[in-house]
C-alpha cells in the first residue's frame, strides 16, 4: 500500500474534475460537439459570453440584463459594482456543454448562478420572453447573494443563516415575473388533494418545482398582507440569527407556525370553491396509462388493435410507450411495452419529455425528435418492425421539436430551433428529401400541426400582441399564400392544436381559466378573414390540468393530465355535447392587422466594448490541510485551482510535505502542477510534479522513493456513456529501499482505457444499465530495464432491474500486473470481498465476482425528541454473494462470503454500510458471523 | 509535610528569584495589569459642550469644501460606521454596524479609543450633557449610555431593540424600538415617564422640533407626539411603507415613502398640503435646510424641493441610489451613492463639481471638517479627504 497517501488523495482530487476523472474510473461524459467562437460584449453592469452565431440573441440579454439589473437595483436598494459576468448559450444543447459547472446539466435546468466566480448561465431556448424571464430569475440570485453577503461583512457575522431554498427560489420567481398555469396547477392540485405543505414542512418539499411554485405564492401572500417591504426586510433582518425562522419572526411577527395558520387557510378558500365547477377527471375519464409520468399521447391502430404511444418515464429513462387503448381498472397493472429506450445509449439521449410531442401515420411509422450527440435528431421508427427506418440531422437546426405528419403521411412539420436561437417552423418531405422553411422571425412557434388536407398548418405562437407579455395564441398558416390568420387571441396560453381527421374541428389546449383545460373551435378551416370571430368552447372543467389532446375518432380524444401529483393519460368520452352554448368562450375581436412586436436589442452607444474571448485566469480556491499521524508525524499541505471565465481550462497546484525533521525539508517536498483543458471534445491534462517521500508495500517493505516527471492524460469521449484515455507519465525515479539496494530508473508508464456507463442510481448506487472499464498498459524503464510489468484491469458491472425499486448486480474484476517491479493489488474489505478484513490480501493477480440483490428496506425511519425530528430515507438492503482472492504465482483457491447488508445514504454524500454474514472457502462455511461497517457507495 | 514537600522548593525559588528583585518586580507587574486594561475613552475638555442633541442637525453645516478633494489620511476601523458622525470640539464619535463606539481626533484620526457595548448597530449615537446615547439593535439592550466623566457605561435598557436615534430634549431620552414602543425617559434617573405603542414597527428615526415629536412606522401610520405626555397630537395613516425618518420643518412634517411618494404633511394638523409622486423609492432620510428640501431614491433620481412654493427648484440623475442622506453645505451638497460615488454637487443648480470614486459604498453621513470631509465606508474604512492642490 503506497503510504504516502495524502497526496495521493491530493492528486485524486487534483484529477478529480470533470471528464479527466473519468479516465480513472466510471462516469458519464460531458462531450464538447460544438465549438463555440466566443466573444465578449461589455455593458454598463455586465460582461456577456456569446459565441458568434447568437450575436443578435446576445444584444437582446444584453438588453434584458440591464433592465433587470436597473429594477432590482431598486428592489433590493442595493448595487452591485462588481461587473456580473453573464454567459449566453442559444439552445439548451450547446448549454448541457458548459464547463462553468462540472456537473450535467438536466432538460430542466433553465439556468444557473455560481458562487465561485459569481457567473450567471442561461441558454435560450427560441423564446425570448421566456429568455427575459430567466435572466431576471437568476439576476436575483445575484442580488440576494450580494446583499447578503454585504449585510454579513458589514455587521461581521462570519455564519449567519442562509435563506432557506424555498425563500431563495421563491424569491426568485417572484420577482422576475408574474404567476402562470404551471405554478397556478401545482398549487391548485397539492391543495386540492391534501399534500400542501406550509413553512413548517416545506423540508419535505425541497427542491421541488412545487417548493419552487409554494415559495413563490407564499411571498405573493406576504407581499399581499404584509407588504411587499417585508421581503427586503427579511433579507436585512437574517444577519442576526442561526436560523431563518428566527427573521421571519422578527419582520412578520410569526413563527413558521403561526403563519401556517393563516397561509393554508386561505390556499382552500382560494381553491376549494373551485370543486363545485370542477371534476377531478380520475373520476369522469378512465386511466389509459398511468405508471410513472406519461406525457404526449398519440393514437395508432394496428391489426385492428388500438393502441397509444407516448413519452414517459417510468424506471429512471425516458422512454417511448405504446399501451393497448384500454382503460385500466385500479388495481389493474399497466400493460405497455418500451418501443425505444432512451438515455441509455447514444442514438436516443435524451427525450424532450415536457417540451416534444411524437406522432404516428396511417403507415405505422413513428416520428419523434431525440437529442444524439451535439444536435436533436427527428426519427423515423417503423412500428411494423421495430426499426429505426430514418435518422435525420439538419445542418443548422439544433432543437427539433414536435414533428407533426400530414394527412398523406409524406411531410412532417415540426418546430426548429437553429445555431442563433430562433424556435420557427419547418416541413420535411419524406420522399423528396427537402426540407423547407415556413416562418423566419423573432417569433417562436410551437406545436405546428398540418390539416387534413395539407393546405394549412395550425401552430402555437407568441406573435400576437400579447404575446409580449407571455401569451400564446393559435395561428393558422396558409401554406401557399403564406398569410396567417389568428385562430385564438388574447393573454392566455393556448397550444397543442389537434384537428379533428375531417378537419372540422380543432382541440387545443388553453389556460384561460388558469390552469390548461381542452377546449374545441368549431370550423377553423373556413375562417379566413383576421377579425371573424371563431366558435370556442369548453370541453373540460378538471381538477388537473389537461394538455396535448389527439383524437381518436369523432367521440373520443387522448390527452395527458396532471392532477394527484402524477402525469398520465386519459381518454375524454363524447366531448363534442360539450360545445354547447354554456362553455362557449368569449373571444376578444381580432385585430385588424398583425402589429408585429419585439424585444429591442440594447443600443449600440449601451455597450462598452466588444472582443474576442481570451481566457483569463482567476482564483477558484484554496485550500490547506495539516495532519498528525502518530507513526508517521507531521504532514500538510495546501491546493489551488486556477480556472478560466468558462471554465475550459484549469490549472491545478499542489503543494505537500511530510518531513519529520527539518533537515528533510527539501527531500520530503512534493509539488505538482496541471494544466487540464475541455475546451475541445478531446480533453486533456498535462502535469509536472516532484513526489518524494516514505512508502510502504510487501515487496520493497519501507522505502523512500523521489519521482520527477511528467504526465500527460488525453481523454476522448466516444459519446456521452463512452471513451477513451490514454494516461502517459515519464519520470524519474530514486527508490531508496531499506533492505535492499537502491534503484535508480527512468520511467515511461503508459494506460489505455475504455470506459462505458450508461447506469442510473438509486439510493445506494446503480439499479440500471451498465458499467465497463478495459484498461491495460505498461510500465517500463527505458534506461536500465529494472521496471518492467504489464498491467491489466477489466472491471464489469451490470444491472437487471427486477422492478421500480429492485435490482439485481453483477460484477466482475480481474486486475492483474506482470513484470519487474510490478506491483500488488490490495483487496479484502467491503468495497470488493467482503467481511474479510480491509486490504488483508494483496497480490499481483485479482479476481472477484460480486453478486448482490438490491431491495428496498424501511422507506423511512423518524424520530421524534421534544426539541428536535430526525428522519431517514430509502434505507435500502442487499443479499450478497462475492468470490475471489488475490494472489502472485500460485492461485490458492476462492474465497467467498455471503450475507446480508444494510444501506443509508446521508444527504446524498456518503452511504453507511453495514454487512452481516459469513466467509466460506467452498468447502466449508464459517461458524463465526463477521459484521463489517464501513462506508461508500454500492458498487 | 506533603504540602511541604511539594511548595517549599518552589518557595524557595520563588524567594531567590524575588529577592533583591521586587523594586524591578512590582511596578512591572502593576504596568502590566494596567496595560491590558480595554482603551477607554477619555473625559477631555474638549467635550464640555451641552449642545442638546435633539437640535444638532447632521445633514447641515455651514462649513464649505476646497475642491478637488483628494485622499489624505485613512484608517481601519473594527466595524463599517453607520448613521452620522459627533462632532465633539477636536474630537468626533462614531459607532459601527457591528456595535462599536469610537472617540478620535478629528485631524489625523488618533487618540482612537473605542469600546462595544453591543453586537449591531444602524444609527448614529445621540450626544447631550457628557453623555452619548447609543442605540443598539442587537444582543441585550437597547440603548446604552456612556457618561464620559465616569468613562462608562452608566445604564441600559435591556432588550428595547432600536435602529433610531435617541433624542434628548429637557432632561427627557425619547427612545423608540423596533418593535413600535417609544418610551420617554427620566435622563436623570432613567425612570420610564411615559411609553407608547405603535402598533407597529419603526426602522427610522424620530423627528422633533422643539414642540412636537413626529413618527413614521413602517406601514406608513404618521404620528405627532406631545413630547411631555406621550399622547397623540395628530395620526395620518399614508397606508405606505415608510423607510426614510421622517423630517420636521416650520411647517411641515415630510415623508418619502418606498413607492416614490413625497408628502408634505401640515405640521399642526397632519393633514397633507403636498403630495407627489417621484416614481422611485425612498430609503434615504430627506435633507432639510431653511426652505429647501433635498431628496435622493433608490434610482439615483436626485430632487430639489422649495418647500415654500411646493416647487421642484432642479433635479439631477446619480450613478446609484443614495446610502446616507444628502450633506448640505454652505454651497455645496455632498452625496454618496451605492456604486461608490462620491459626488459634490453645486446647492444652487446640481451642476457636478467633483466626483469621485471611493473604495466602497458610503456608510455614514460625512463630517465636514478643515474644508475637506471625514467620510465613512466599506468596509470598516474611515478616511478624509481634503484639497492638497494635487490632482
Amino acid at each position: 500500500m503506497e503510504l504516502n497517501r495524502y497526496f495521493v488523495i491530493l492528486i485524486l482530487l487534483l484529477l478529480g474534475r470533470q471528464g479527466l476523472s473519468q479516465s480513472f474510473g466510471f462516469g458519464r461524459n460531458k462531450v464538447q460537439y460544438t465549438k463555440f467562437n466566443w466573444q465578449i460584449l461589455e455593458t454598463e453592469h455586465f460582461n456577456i459570453y456569446y459565441y458568434s452565431d447568437m450575436k443578435e440573441a446576445a444584444e437582446k440579454g444584453a438588453a434584458f440584463a440591464e433592465e433587470g439589473f436597473r429594477d432590482l437595483e431598486k428592489r433590493f436598494n442595493y448595487s452591485i459594482t462588481r461587473r456580473i459576468p453573464l454567459i449566453l448559450y442559444s439552445s439548451h444543447l450547446h448549454f448541457q456543454q458548459t464547463n462553468v459547472s462540472p456537473g450535467f446539466i438536466p432538460e430542466g435546468v433553465g439556468g444557473f448562478f455560481e458562487f465561485m466566480k459569481g457567473r450567471v448561465v442561461v441558454p435560450g431556448n427560441g423564446d425570448f420572453r421566456r429568455f427575459r424571464r430567466v435572466i431576471r430569475h437568476e439576476l436575483v440570485h445575484v442580488f440576494m447573494h450580494a446583499k447578503l453577503y454585504n449585510l454579513a461583512r458589514r455587521y461581521d457575522r462570519a455564519e449567519p443563516a442562509a435563506p432557506p431554498l424555498w425563500f431563495t427560489e421563491g424569491l426568485a420567481e417572484f420577482w422576475s415575473g408574474g404567476w402562470d398555469s404551471q405554478g397556478e396547477m401545482v398549487l391548485k392540485d397539492a391543495v386540492l388533494h391534501n399534500y400542501v405543505v406550509g413553512l413548517q414542512d416545506i423540508v419535505q418539499v425541497r427542491g421541488t418545482y412545487f417548493m419552487y411554485k409554494l415559495g413563490q405564492d407564499i411571498l405573493t401572500y406576504i407581499s399581499h398582507h404584509f407588504g411587499d417591504d417585508k421581503i427586503l426586510l427579511l433579507m436585512e433582518n437574517f444577519w442576526k440569527y442561526d436560523q431563518f425562522e428566527q427573521s421571519f419572526k422578527e419582520t412578520l411577527g410569526l413563527s413558521y407556525r403561526q403563519f401556517d395558520e393563516a397561509y393554508l387557510p386561505d390556499l382552500k378558500k382560494r381553491f376549494y370553491p373551485k370543486l363545485a365547477d370542477e371534476d377531478f377527471n380520475a373520476a369522469v375519464c378512465p386511466t389509459i396509462v398511468r405508471d410513472g409520468y406519461n406525457f404526449k399521447p398519440v393514437y395508432y391502430k394496428s391489426g385492428g388493435k388500438e393502441y397509444v404511444i407516448s413519452t414517459g418515464n417510468r424506471d429512471g429513462y425516458s422512454s417511448i410507450y405504446q399501451s393497448p387503448l384500454q382503460a385500466l381498472a385500479p388495481e389493474q397493472k399497466d400493460k405497455r411495452k418500451r418501443i425505444i429506450k432512451g438515455e441509455a445509449s447514444s442514438k436516443f439521449e435524451a427525450f424532450h419529455l415536457f417540451s416534444s410531442k411524437i406522432d404516428v401515420n396511417d403507415a405505422g411509422i413513428l416520428t419523434f425528435s431525440a437529442k444524439s450527440g451535439a444536435s436533436d435528431i427527428l426519427y423515423l421508427f417503423d412500428l411494423n418492425t421495430d426499426t429505426v427506418s430514418a435518422s435525420l440531422r439538419f445542418g443548422n437546426i439544433v432543437g427539433i421539436a414536435s414533428p407533426a405528419w400530414s394527412g398523406d403521411g409524406t411531410e412532417i412539420v415540426f418546430s426548429g430551433l437553429s445555431c442563433d436561437g430562433q424556435l420557427d417552423l419547418y416541413t420535411y418531405h419524406t420522399v423528396r428529401k427537402k426540407l423547407t422553411r415556413l416562418t423566419d422571425d423573432f417569433y417562436a412557434d410551437y406545436d405546428p400541426v398540418f390539416s387534413p388536407g395539407g393546405k394549412y398548418i395550425a401552430f402555437s405562437s407568441g406573435r400576437s400582441a400579447p404575446g409580449k407579455k407571455g401569451a400564446q395564441n393559435l395561428v393558422l398558416l396558409e401554406r401557399e399564400s403564406g398569410r396567417m390568420f389568428y385562430l385564438t387571441y388574447g393573454e392566455q396560453i393556448d397550444k397543442s392544436p389537434a384537428f379533428s381527421p375531417d378537419g372540422r374541428y380543432l382541440v387545443y389546449a388553453s389556460d384561460l381559466s388558469g390552469t390548461f383545460d381542452l377546449c374545441l373551435i368549431k370550423n377553423p378551416l373556413e375562417h379566413s378573414r383576421l377579425s371573424a370571430p371563431l366558435e370556442s368552447f369548453k370541453l373540460t372543467r378538471f381538477v388537473g390540468s389537461a394538455f396535448d389532446p389527439c383524437w381518436v375518432d369523432s367521440s373520443r380524444l387522448l390527452y395527458s393530465t396532471f392532477e394527484n401529483n402524477r402525469f398520465q393519460i386519459r381518454l375524454l368520452n363524447n366531448f363534442l355535447s360539450e360545445a354547447v352554448a354554456d362553455n362557449k368562450i368569449e373571444m376578444p375581436v381580432f385585430p385588424d392587422s398583425n402589429k408585429a412586436w419585439t424585444f429591442a436589442g440594447i443600443r449600440q452607444s449601451k455597450i462598452e466594448k466588444r472582443r474576442s474571448y481570451v481566457s483569463k485566469f482567476t482564483l477558484d480556491f484554496a485550500q490547506s490541510q495539516v495532519s498528525q499521524d502518530p507513526f508517521w508525524g507531521t504532514s500538510g499541505g495546501a491546493q489551488m485551482a486556477f480556472t478560466d471565465m468558462l471554465g475550459n481550462e484549469q490549472y491545478f497546484l499542489t503543494v505537500f510535505n511530510n518531513a519529520r525533521v527539518s533537515s528533510d525539508f527539501w527531500s520530503s517536498f512534493n509539488v505538482a502542477v496541471q494544466k487540464v483543458s475541455l475546451r475541445k471534445r478531446l480533453n486533456y491534462a498535462l502535469g509536472a510534479y516532484r513526489f518524494a517521500g516514505f512508502y510502504y508495500n510487501p515487496e520493497d517493505f519501507y522505502y523512500y522513493e523521489e519521482k520527477i516527471g511528467g504526465s500527460l492524460i488525453l481523454s476522448y469521449p466516444l459519446s456521452h456513456f463512452s471513451r477513451i484515455s490514454l494516461n502517459q507519465n515519464v519520470y524519474y525515479s530514486d527508490k531508496n529501499r531499506f533492505f535492499s539496494k537502491r534503484r535508480k530508473a527512468w520511467i515511461n508508464a503508459s494506460f489505455f482505457s475504455f470506459v462505458f456507463d450508461n447506469s442510473i442510481w438509486g439510493p445506494s448506487g446503480p439499479m440500471d444499465g451498465s458499467r465497463i472499464n478495459i484498461g491495460f498498459g505498461n510500465t517500463f524503464d527505458f534506461a536500465r530495464s529494472q521496471v518492467n510489468y504489464i498491467t491489466g484491469l477489466i472491471d464489469l458491472r451490470t444491472y437487471y432491474r427486477a422492478s421500480l425499486r429492485t435490482a439485481y448486480a453483477v460484477r466482475l474484476l480481474s486486475l492483474f500486473n506482470e513484470g519487474a517491479e510490478s506491483r500488488q493489488f490490495y483487496f479484502g474489505g467491503s468495497w470488493d470481498l467482503r467481511l474479510y478484513r480491509r486490504w488483508s490480501m494483496h497480490g499481483k493477480r485479482i479476481f472477484l465476482l460480486s453478486q448482490e440483490f438490491r431491495f428496498p428496506l424501511v422507506d423511512l425511519l423518524a424520530l421524534r425528541f421534544p426539541t428536535f425530528s430526525l428522519g431517514f430515507r430509502s434505507i435500502r438492503g442487499a443479499l450478497f454473494f462475492d468470490a475471489g482472492n488475490a494472489w502472485n504465482k500460485h492461485f490458492e483457491g476462492l474465497k467467498g462470503s455471503f450475507g446480508l447488508g444494510v444501506r443509508l445514504n446521508l444527504g446524498n454524500m456518503l452511504v453507511l454500510r453495514w454487512d452481516i454474514g459469513r466467509k466460506t472457502d467452498f468447502h466449508s462455511i464459517t461458524d463465526e458471523t463477521v459484521t463489517h461497517f464501513f462506508f461508500g457507495w454500492d458498487f | 509535610m506533603i504540602f511541604k514537600a511539594i511548595f517549599k522548593p518552589l518557595l524557595f525559588q520563588w524567594k531567590k528569584v524575588v529577592k533583591g528583585k521586587w523594586i524591578i518586580l512590582f511596578p512591572s507587574l502593576f504596568l502590566f495589569l494596567f496595560s491590558c486594561q480595554r482603551p477607554f475613552l477619555e473625559r477631555s475638555n474638549q467635550i464640555a459642550t451641552n449642545r442638546p442633541a435633539a437640535f444638532y442637525n447632521p445633514y447641515f453645516s455651514d462649513a464649505d469644501l476646497k475642491l478637488p478633494l483628494t485622499l489624505v489620511n485613512e484608517k481601519n476601523l473594527r466595524g463599517t460606521a453607520v448613521g452620522s458622525f459627533i462632532p465633539l470640539e477636536k474630537q468626533f464619535a462614531l459607532v459601527t454596524a457591528n456595535g462599536y463606539f469610537y472617540t478620535m481626533e478629528k485631524e489625523d484620526f488618533q487618540n482612537a479609543a473605542r469600546l462595544r457595548p453591543s453586537k449591531g448597530a444602524s444609527t448614529a449615537p445621540a450626544y447631550a450633557n457628557g453623555q452619548m446615547y447609543i442605540a443598539s439593535e442587537w444582543l441585550k439592550t437597547g440603548l446604552n449610555i456612556y457618561d464620559f466623566s465616569r468613562q462608562k457605561i452608566v445604564w441600559a435598557l435591556e432588550n428595547a431593540f432600536s435602529v433610531s436615534t435617541p433624542i434628548v430634549w429637557q432632561n427627557k431620552i425619547f427612545h423608540a424600538q423596533k418593535d413600535g414602543i417609544i418610551r420617554c425617559l427620566n435622563a436623570k434617573t432613567y425612570r420610564e415617564i411615559w411609553r407608547l405603542d405603535m402598533q407597529d414597527q419603526i426602522r427610522n428615526n424620530l423627528a422633533f422640533d422643539g414642540e412636537l415629536l413626529f413618527t413614521a412606522t413602517l406601514s406608513g401610520k404618521i404620528r405627532a407626539l406631545v413630547p411631555e405626555s406621550g399622547s397623540v397630537a395628530w395620526q395620518t395613516k399614508l397606508h405606505e411603507t415608510v423607510r426614510a425618518a421622517p423630517v420636521a420643518t416650520s411647517s411641515f412634517c415630510i415623508i418619502a415613502t418606498v413607492s416614490g411618494n413625497l408628502f408634505l404633511l401640515d405640521k399642526q394638523t397632519g393633514k397633507i398640503r403636498f403630495t407627489k409622486n417621484l416614481q422611485q423609492p425612498f430609503f434615504v432620510t430627506p435633507s432639510v435646510h431653511t426652505d429647501r428640501l433635498y431628496l435622493g431614491g433608490s434610482g439615483g433620481g436626485f430632487f430639489v424641493y422649495d418647500l415654500s412654493g411646493d416647487s421642484l427648484l432642479w433635479k439631477t440623475q446619480l450613478d446609484g441610489a443614495l446610502m446616507v442622506p444628502a450633506l448640505i453645505l454652505k454651497n455645496k451638497i455632498v452625496v454618496g451613492t451605492s456604486r461608490r460615488q462620491l459626488y459634490i454637487l453645486d446647492k444652487t443648480d446640481g451642476s457636478l463639481l467633483q466626483q469621485m470614486e471611493l473604495e466602497g459604498r458610503l456608510s455614514a453621513l460625512p463630517l465636514p471638517y478643515d474644508r475637506g470631509l471625514i467620510v465613512g465606508y466599506e468596509y470598516k474604512k474611515l478616511a478624509f479627504l481634503k484639497f492638497t492642490g494635487v490632482k
